[in-house]
C-alpha cells in the first residue's frame, strides 16, 4: 500500500535492518546472570505471562510472573502517524528492529488488517498529530542532551565520544531509526517529557525533562524526519473502523495495551502444561516456525534460555539468594546495569564510558559514572534511597547523567531488597553527653573538615559554599542521605566501598592520621564527622561586594556609619553615601567602590563602605532651634549598662519623619522626609560619571524644601573640627563644603565647631544646593 | 544505638548551640502519594532567600527575599517549572511581608512597612514610599513580619523582641495596626519571636510565635487590640502606646490557665504545637482557598517550619470568646528552612527559605519548592472540633467503622506547659483522658468521641493509629494536638 512503500523509502536503515530479534537492553551488558535468569528475564520483558497462566515465577518469591504493561494506546494518534502504525502492525520486526511487539498479521488479509487496525487506533485512541519541521538549533541543544544525560546507556551513540573518535555502533542498543517515520514533534516531545503515561512499564526511563529539553530531544531525534509524512486524514469509515475494533479483540491486543475503549484483556491460555517439555523452545510462540500465534522474532538463543528457565524446577531457594536475584533481575529488565555496578555485575562497557561526562574531572571517574549500587541499602537512608528511585532526586550537580525515573511501582521493592541484602558492621557510636564533649565533637568535626584538618572542603562544597578546588557532593546533604555506619566504615576504607576513588584515607589501619583534633582518638573523630558543624575553614569566601556598574544602587540596610535604617547609595562615577533614614541625616561619604554586604549568620545585609568613609554625625539634621545658644539636640546613646533606647521617638520629637525615596530614570534617588510641616526632598547628584576616579569632584547636594506657610528651618550642616576656608566654604573631616546662600552660624561644638544654616523659607518650593567634596 | 539520633544537622553558623534536631515523622514516603514536592529552578549564581510571597493580578507570583530583592517569578506551576525570574525591586531590608494593593506591593522589611511601586510603567519599582516606621529597629534579630489587610485595609506588623530576649527598641515584642493612611497603633504587646502574621479562614487574626521564654512551644496566638500574648519584657511600651495600662506582670512558673485569672490582657495560646513534634520555629502561614485544588483541607491554616523543614496544618475555632484549635502534621522531606508558604494560582502550596543561622534540616542553603496535590486524597484526620463532652474528628475519607467505632483506637494524652521566663520548657501535668464513648456518623466521615472530663489550658494528644479508612488504608499521619482553653456549653 502507498503509506509502506512511501515509509519503506524513508527508512533504508530499517528496510535494512539485520537485527530483527527483541532487544532486551540489560541482557547484552554486564548482567551477571546465568542462562535461567536471562529466561526468566526475558519470558517477563516479552510479556508472557499477559497471555498465559501458569507462567513460571522467577525464583524470587512466591506469586506469579508480572507481565509489565505494553504502551498505552490512550494517545496514540498525537505520537504516531498511521502509515507508520501501518507498517509496523504488517511488519514489527522489519520496521523496529528489535520491538517486543510480536508479529500477529499473515496470510492475505494483513495489509488490510494493519489498515483498518490503524483507522481504528487513529480514531479512538485520540492525540492530535503535530508538525514535524525540526528546527537545527534546538536539535543542537538535543544533541547535546541526547549525549549527556543517559539516552545512550540504552541507545545507539550519534556522535563520537571525543574529537576524531568514531561513533560506536553497539549490541543490544535500542534502535531509533524508526523514530522519524513514527513521531510527530509534538508527540514525541510529549512522551519523552513524560514517556509513562505512555510506557507505563517504566523501560523508557523518565530523565525529568522539562518541556525545553523534551523539544530540543525530539528536535535533534526528528532531525532527519522528511515532513510531512502524515497520513491521519482525519476520514474514518465505518466499515473499517468496526473491523479495526473486531481485529483488536479478536488478536488480543488488550491483554498488553490499555485503550482508550477499556477493551479488557483476552482469557489467558494455561501454560501450566509447558512444565517438563524438553521442547518446550520448539512450541507455540517459541517456535521458530510458528503459524497462527504471536511471533516474537526469537534468537534460538532466546527461545532455548525461555524454554529452559520456564522448564526449570527452582527446588528449594533461601529468602536471601531469592531477594539477591530480584534484585539482579531488576537491575538487568530496567538496565539500571548500563550505568551501575553491583557486587560482581553491571556498569557500562568500554563503548558506552566515554559518554559519560563531568564538569569535575580532578575527582575522578567517580565524578562522571554514577556511583556503585553495591550495598546502597546500607549506604543511603532509606527514605532518601526511595527518593532517588522514585523521583530521580541527586546530589551530584557535577555529573551530567542524570538518574532517570523508573515509575515507582516497577522499582517499589527495591529499597526493602536493598535493605534486607546490605549491611555493614555497626560502628560503635556512642550517644554524645550534653555539653563539653557535644561541643568538642561539633568543633572537632568542624576542624577534621577545614584545611587545616582533614581538608575534606578541598574536594567538597559546604552549605553552597564552594570548595576551592574540587566540587564534590555537598557535605550538608550526608545526614539526609547517608546512613552512619556505612559513612563511618567508608570513611576508614574508602577503597574498600568506592573502589577508584580519589577520596583519601585518614585513618590508615583504623589509626588516625591527623592527631591534633579530639586528640587524635579514631572512633572520636569518626563520629565527630557524623555531626552537625558550623562551616569549616578553607571554603570559598562568599561575594559580598555590591558593585555599581552603570546605574547608581540604592542599598537598605543597618551600618556602623547609617544606623538601622540605613541607606547606601552608590554611583558609577565612584562617589557613595549613607543616609540614616531614623534620623534624617546624611551620615557618611565615601570614594571608591560601594559596600559589602554581610551574608552571613542570624542577621541580614548590614552593609560597611568598602572605602575610607567620612562620618558625619548622626543626629536629626533638620531642626527649629529656638536660639542661638540652644545646643543641638543630640541623638539618643544606648550602652552596654543601659542598652534599652532612652529616647525611642527622638526622631519625631524632632519634627522628622521619613517618607522614602523615589528613582529617576538612571535610578538615582530622591530621599524624601519633613521636618514638621516642611517636605523635603534631598538628592545627591554626581556630575562624573564613566569613570572610577573621582577626586576632586563633588557630590551636589540638592535640598528641595516645600511648605504651604512661612516656616524658618535651621540644618546643621557638619559638626566637628572645622574651618572657613572663605566665605562659601568650610572644610572638615575630609570634606570640603561649598555652603549655599543663606545665614550661617557657627558656633563652638564638642570636638570642633558646628555649622548650622537658617532656611527661611516662603510658601511654596525653596531649593538649596550644597557641595560636598571628598577630599 | 539508634542511628538516627545522630542525624544532626549541619549548623550555619558557629553561634548556634550543639543541638539534636529530632527524628523525623517517618511519614514522607506516604506523604509524597498525595503530596508531591517539586524544584522551582532558580536562575544559577542568583540567591533567592524567600521570606514572603504574593501573588500578582497577572498571575506572576511575587518573592520578597531575605537580600532584599523582589521577583516577579513566571512560570512557577508549569509541571516542569523552567520559571522566569524578573527583578522588580533591590535594595530592601530583609522581606517578611509581601502584600498588592491598588497596583503597589506593600513591603515588610525590618526597617518599615514600604509601599513600592512603579510609576513608569517599565516593570522596574521606582517608588519606595513609607507606610509605617513607627518602631525602634537597632538589633538584627528584630525582624518584623507584615499581614495580609483586613476588609478595613489595614495591615498588622508584628516585631520581634530585640536580640529575642529583650525590648529595647520602641514596641519590640508588640503587633502594630496600620491604617490605610499610614497611623499606627500599638496594638497588642507580649510577642516574643513571630515567624508570621495574618488571618485564619474566619478572618480572626494570629500570629505565630516561637518557643523560647514564657513559650515552652511554638504557638499560633490570636491577636486583638489590647492583647497580652504572653512574654511581658515588652511592657515597657505601655506609656508611649494609647491603650491603657500595662497589663499584671505574669508570676513565672505558673500555668497560663491560672494566670488568666490575674492577667485579664492575657490571650492563651490557641493552638499549641508540640515541640519538635510539631515543629521547632514555625513560620509563615496561609489559608487553603484553593476550591479543592490541594486536597482535602479547605479552609485550614497552611505552617512552614524553619528548623525542620515541614510543614504543618492548623485550624481554629472560637469557643467562649475564646480562640482555640488544633494542629496536623502534614509534609516533611523539604530541602531547606522554610521562612513563608503561598498559594499558587492553580492552588500548589509554594515553599520557600533558607538554611542561614541556625540548625536547619536539609539538603540546600536555600530553595523554592512546590508541594503539589497528586489527586490521591490522603487518608487524614482532616479537622479536630471540641464538643461540650469531648471532640469531634473529622476524617478526610470515611472511615472503617469497626476500627473507627471502638473506644480502643482512640488513645489521648494531655499536657500543659510552664508558663515561665525561662527558655522553653517542659510537657507537664500530662493526663490520660477517659474516652467513654464513640459515635461514628453515617457518612463515616467523623468520630465524635466523649471524655469522662476535661482539663482546660491542656494540649490534647491525639492518636488514632488502630483506625482504617473504609477501604483498609492506615492514617498517612496518626497524630493531632488540640489545645483547650475553652469548654463549650451544652
Amino acid at each position: 500500500m502507498r503509506g509502506l512503500g512511501i515509509l519503506l523509502l524513508l527508512l533504508p536503515a530499517i528496510a535494512e535492518s539485520q537485527e530483527r530479534s527483541p532487544v532486551i537492553p540489560g541482557l547484552e551488558g554486564n548482567h551477571g546472570l546465568d542462562s535461567y535468569g536471562q529466561g526468566w528475564v526475558l519470558l517477563e520483558e516479552l510479556r508472557c505471562a499477559a497471555c498465559h497462566e501458569g507462567v513460571k515465577l522467577m525464583p524470587y518469591g512466591p506469586g506469579k510472573l508480572a507481565a509489565p504493561p505494553g504502551p498505552d494506546l490512550t494517545g496514540l494518534n498525537g505520537r504516531m502517524h498511521r502509515g507508520y502504525l501501518t507498517a509496523f502492525l504488517l511488519d514489527p520486526h522489519g520496521v523496529q528492529p528489535g520491538t517486543r511487539m510480536p508479529h500477529l498479521l499473515e496470510g492475505p488479509h494483513a495489509q488490510q488488517d494493519a489498515s483498518d487496525l490503524a483507522i481504528y487506533l487513529e480514531l479512538t485512541s485520540g492525540g492530535t498529530p503535530g508538525k514535524t519541521e525540526s528546527d537545527p538549533e534546538l536539535a543542537a541543544s538535543g544533541e547535546r542532551l541526547f549525549h549527556e544525560v543517559g539516552c545512550v546507556a540504552c541507545h545507539d551513540p550519534q556522535v563520537p565520544a571525543f574529537d576524531g573518535g568514531a561513533v560506536p555502533k553497539l549490541d543490544g542498543s535500542v534502535s531509533l531509526a524508526h523514530v522519524p517515520a513514527k513521531y510527530p514533534l509534538d508527540g514525541l516531545a510529549e512522551f519523552l517529557f513524560a514517556p509513562h503515561v505512555a510506557r507505563p512499564a517504566g523501560r523508557m526511563p523518565d530523565f525529568g525533562l522539562n518541556r525545553s529539553e523534551a523539544s530540543a530531544l525530539a528536535h535533534y531525534l526528528l532531525r532527519d524526519a522528511r515532513a510531512p509524512f502524515s497520513s491521519n486524514w482525519g476520514i474514518y469509515p465505518t466499515e473499517q473502523v468496526e473491523r479495526g475494533r473486531k481485529r483488536f479483540q479478536e488478536l488480543g491486543c488488550a491483554a498488553c495495551h490499555a485503550n482508550a475503549e477499556h477493551i479488557p484483556p483476552p482469557p489467558k491460555r494455561d501454560a501450566s502444561g509447558w512444565n517438563g517439555k524438553g521442547d518446550l523452545h520448539e512450541q507455540g510462540c517459541l517456535s521458530p516456525d510458528a503459524k497462527g500465534v504471536p511471533r516474537f522474532a526469537l534468537s534460538e538463543a532466546q527461545r532455548l534460555m525461555i524454554g529452559a528457565a520456564q522448564n526449570r524446577s527452582p527446588g528449594e531457594v533461601d529468602p536471601t539468594a531469592m531477594a539477591k536475584a530480584e534484585v539482579q533481575a531488576t537491575l538487568v529488565k530496567l538496565n539500571c546495569i548500563a550505568c551501575h555496578t553491583r557486587d560482581d555485575f553491571g556498569g557500562p562497557g568500554a563503548e558506552r564510558d566515554p559518554y559519560f561526562h563531568t564538569n569535575q574531572h580532578d575527582l575522578g571517574d567517580h565524578a562522571r559514572m554514577p556511583p556503585t549500587m553495591t550495598l546502597a541499602g546500607a549506604k543511603l537512608q532509606p527514605e532518601w534511597l526511595a527518593q532517588v528511585l522514585y523521583d530521580g532526586r541527586s546530589v551530584r550537580n557535577y555529573m551530567h547523567t542524570r538518574m532517570p525515573r523508573f515509575g515507582e511501582e516497577n522499582v517499589q521493592r527495591l529499597p526493602t531488597l536493598f535493605a534486607m541484602l546490605d549491611e555493614v558492621e555497626a560502628y560503635p557510636f556512642k550517644e554524645p553527653s550534653q555539653g563539653d564533649e557535644d561541643r568538642a565533637w561539633r568543633d572537632g568535626g568542624r576542624d577534621l573538615m577545614g584545611t587545616t584538618g582533614l581538608a575534606c572542603v578541598s574536594c567538597h562544597d559546604f552549605n553552597g559554599k564552594p570548595s576551592l578546588t574540587f566540587r564534590g557532593v555537598d557535605l550538608i546533604t550526608t545526614p539526609e542521605r547517608i546512613q552512619f555506619d556505612w559513612f563511618a566504615r567508608f570513611l576508614i576504607d574508602p577503597e574498600a566501598y568506592r573502589p577508584g576513588i580519589v577520596m583519601p584515607q585518614s585513618w590508615p589501619g583504623g589509626v588516625a592520621a591527623h592527631d591534633g583534633i579530639l586528640e587524635g582518638h579514631t572512633e572520636t573523630q569518626i563520629q565527630a564527622l557524623c555531626r552537625s558543624a558550623p562551616d569549616p575553614k578553607g571554603l570559598a569566601r562568599e561575594h559580598n561586594n555590591l558593585d555599581v556598574t552603570d546605574r547608581v544602587l540604592t542599598y537598605r540596610g543597618r551600618s556602623r556609619v547609617a544606623g538601622f535604617r540605613g541607606i547606601a547609595v552608590g554611583y558609577p562615577g565612584g562617589l557613595n553615601y549613607a543616609f540614616d533614614a531614623n534620623h534624617g541625616t546624611l551620615a557618611a561619604l565615601w570614594k571608591g567602590d560601594f559596600v559589602s554586604v554581610n551574608w552571613q549568620g542570624q542577621g541580614a545585609g548590614d552593609f560597611n563602605p568598602r572605602g575610607r568613609a567620612i562620618q558625619l554625625h548622626r543626629d536629626v539634621a533638620f531642626w527649629r532651634l529656638p536660639d542661638d545658644e540652644t545646643p543641638w539636640p543630640a541623638m539618643p546613646v544606648k550602652t552596654e549598662e543601659a542598652p534599652v533606647d532612652p529616647d525611642p521617638t527622638y526622631g519625631r520629637r524632632h519634627g522628622y519623619r521619613f517618607l522614602g525615596y523615589h528613582l529617576d530614570g538612571d535610578d538615582v534617588p530622591t530621599l524624601r522626609y519633613r521636618s514638621g510641616d516642611v517636605l523635603i526632598e534631598d538628592r545627591l547628584e554626581d556630575f562624573f560619571t564613566g569613570s572610577r576616579e573621582s577626586r576632586g569632584v563633588p557630590f551636589m547636594r540638592r535640598l528641595t524644601l516645600t511648605t504651604e506657610s512661612a516656616d524658618r528651618l535651621h540644618f546643621r550642616l557638619f559638626a566637628g573640627d572645622s574651618k572657613r576656608v572663605d566665605e562659601k566654604t568650610i572644610e572638615g573631616g575630609g570634606l570640603r563644603i561649598t555652603l549655599p546662600d543663606v545665614p550661617v552660624l557657627e558656633r563652638p561644638s564638642e570636638g570642633g565647631t558646628e555649622w548650622i544654616l537658617t532656611f527661611d523659607l516662603e510658601p511654596g518650593t525653596t531649593e538649596i544646593v550644597i557641595g560636598y567634596e571628598l577630599l | 544505638m539508634s542511628f538516627s539520633s545522630l542525624l544532626l544537622i549541619l549548623a550555619a553558623t558557629p553561634a548556634a548551640p550543639p543541638e539534636d534536631l529530632g527524628a523525623t515523622w517517618g511519614t514522607l514516603l506516604k506523604e509524597r502519594q498525595h503530596y508531591k514536592v517539586v524544584d522551582i529552578p532558580m536562575p544559577p549564581g542568583e540567591v533567592v532567600e524567600a521570606g514572603a510571597f504574593c501573588v500578582m493580578p497577572d498571575g506572576r507570583v511575587a518573592v520578597g527575599t531575605r537580600r532584599g530583592d523582589i521577583f516577579f517569578i513566571d512560570g512557577i506551576d508549569d509541571e516542569r517549572p523552567e520559571p522566569t525570574y524578573h527583578r522588580f525591586a533591590t535594595g530592601l531590608d530583609e522581606i517578611f511581608g509581601l502584600h498588592i494593593s491598588g497596583g503597589a506591593l506593600h513591603v515588610t522589611q525590618s526597617c518599615e512597612l514600604t509601599r513600592v511601586s512603579d510609576s513608569d510603567g517599565d516593570g522596574r519599582a521606582d517608588r519606595y514610599d513609607v507606610i509605617s516606621d513607627a518602631w525602634g529597629y537597632q538589633h538584627y534579630h528584630e525582624y518584623a513580619f507584615g499581614s495580609d489587610f483586613d476588609p478595613e485595609g489595614n495591615q498588622f506588623v508584628a516585631l520581634g523582641l530585640s536580640a529575642s530576649y529583650h525590648s529595647r527598641a520602641l514596641y519590640r515584642g508588640w503587633v502594630m495596626k496600620v491604617t490605610p493612611e499610614g497611623e499606627s497603633i500599638p496594638w497588642a504587646s507580649g510577642a516574643r519571636s513571630p515567624g508570621g502574621i495574618g488571618f485564619d479562614e474566619h478572618g480572626a487574626l494570629f500570629m505565630i510565635e516561637s518557643q523560647g521564654p514564657w513559650n515552652s512551644s511554638c504557638s499560633l496566638k490570636a491577636v486583638s487590640k489590647g492583647a497580652f500574648l504572653g512574654h511581658p519584657i515588652s511592657f515597657n511600651w505601655y506609656p508611649f502606646a494609647d491603650i491603657g495600662d500595662a497589663p499584671n506582670v505574669p508570676e513565672s512558673g505558673t500555668r497560663i490557665l491560672t494566670e488568666r485569672e490575674r492577667v485579664p490582657e492575657l490571650v492563651p495560646y490557641a493552638v499549641v504545637f508540640p515541640y519538635v513534634r510539631m515543629g521547632r520555629s514555625i513560620t509563615g502561614f496561609r489559608v487553603e482557598r484553593t476550591g479543592g485544588a490541594f486536597g482535602p483541607f479547605a479552609g485550614q491554616l497552611f505552617l512552614g517550619d524553619f528548623s525542620l523543614s515541614v510543614v504543618m496544618r492548623a485550624t481554629t475555632e472560637e469557643v467562649n470568646g475564646v480562640w482555640q484549635g488544633a494542629c496536623y502534621p502534614f509534609r516533611e522531606g523539604l530541602a531547606t528552612g522554610i521562612l513563608n508558604v503561598q498559594f499558587t494560582p492553580e492552588g500548589n502550596l509554594l515553599t520557600g527559605g533558607t538554611n542561614r543561622g541556625w540548625p536547619v534540616r536539609g539538603t540546600a542553603p536555600f530553595a523554592l519548592q512546590r508541594i503539589d496535590f497528586t489527586g490521591v486524597t490522603p487518608f487524614e484526620i482532616e479537622r479536630v472540633t471540641i464538643t461540650p463532652d469531648g471532640f469531634r474528628v473529622r476524617f478526610t475519607q470515611p472511615v472503617d467503622r469497626e476500627s473507627a467505632g471502638k473506644i480502643e483506637s482512640y488513645t489521648l494524652g494531655t499536657f500543659t506547659h510552664i508558663y515561665h521566663g525561662a527558655y522553653g520548657g517542659p510537657e507537664v501535668d500530662q493526663t490520660k483522658p477517659e474516652v467513654t464513648g464513640v459515635t461514628v456518623s453515617e457518612d463515616g466521615r467523623e468520630a465524635v468521641i466523649s471524655l469522662k472530663e476535661f482539663t482546660r489550658g491542656h494540649v490534647y494528644e491525639f492518636d488514632l493509629a488502630p483506625i482504617r479508612s473504609a477501604d483498609g488504608g492506615e492514617l498517612v499521619h496518626r497524630h493531632a494536638y488540640y489545645t483547650v482553653n475553652e469548654i463549650p456549653g451544652r
